[in-house]
């Protein structure tokens, strides 16, 4: 079967911006049907905001297109509904949302570099894994369809 | 519908034609990647400074979301 996952916004903003790094290589086996990413509308738009914000505040930034892209990712993602539930995250409140979606879309994966979400191991069964830890999950995954 | 058993289950229930379109998103999904590829910065992403604005905006997210 193959891995579902939810891409925290950190990774969906490395991806889209760098091209050499893990965060595009995850993007790039969600283009091949590697794995299923899940989104839901809060989510879809945390993405939009934090591409946005780091486009326009981070001077490294050289990805013009980023609009494109998440439309694309949008595209490519599966939607799910939200689900009316309140998570109490341990360390960083704040991804409440992220562990939320990860809950509603009943994912294995929550990718992410932030490291608040990757040191609660796994909420709700749901286990926060690095890019480079997802890549090898999934690469090592056989499944095809 | 919420697991890839439930979605894969589905599929196969699908009528032809359904199943034929849903091959085609898929194709159009890979076709349109391999033009935004060649987009961005060349080399690794800077973690620490992408998670630091990240941060910043999921937290002015979760007050506006506790305001209204």
């Amino acid at each position: 079967m193959k891995p579902v996952a939810v891409l925290d916004s950190s990774v969906v903003v490395a991806g889209i911006g760098w091209r050499g790094g893990e965060a595009r290589e995850v993007l790039r086996l969600l283009a091949l049907r590697r794995f299923v990413s899940a989104r839901t509308s809060w989510l879809t738009a945390e993405w939009a905001e934090t591409v946005e914000r780091v486009a326009h505040e981070e001077k490294r930034w050289r990805n013009g297109n980023w609009r494109g892209w998440l439309d694309w990712l949008s595209y490519a993602s599966v939607p799910f509904r939200e689900i009316p539930i309140r998570v109490t995250v341990r360390r960083d409140p704040k991804d409440d949302p992220v562990v939320m979606s990860a809950v509603a879309t009943r994912t294995q994966f929550m990718v992410a570099y932030d490291p608040d979400l990757l040191d609660l191991e796994k909420p709700y069964g749901i286990a926060g894994v690095t890019p480079r830890k997802f890549l090898s999950i999934v690469r090592q995954s056989r499944s095809t369809v | 519908m919420s697991t890839v058993a439930e979605i894969k289950t589905a599929f196969k229930q699908l009528p032809e034609r359904e199943q034929w379109k849903l091959a085609e998103w898929i194709q159009e999904t890979l076709a349109s990647f391999e033009t935004l590829d060649t987009d961005g910065a060349r080399g690794r992403e800077p973690v620490s400074a992408v998670v630091s604005i990240v941060r910043k905006v999921k937290r002015e997210r979760r007050e506006a979301g506790r305001r209204s």
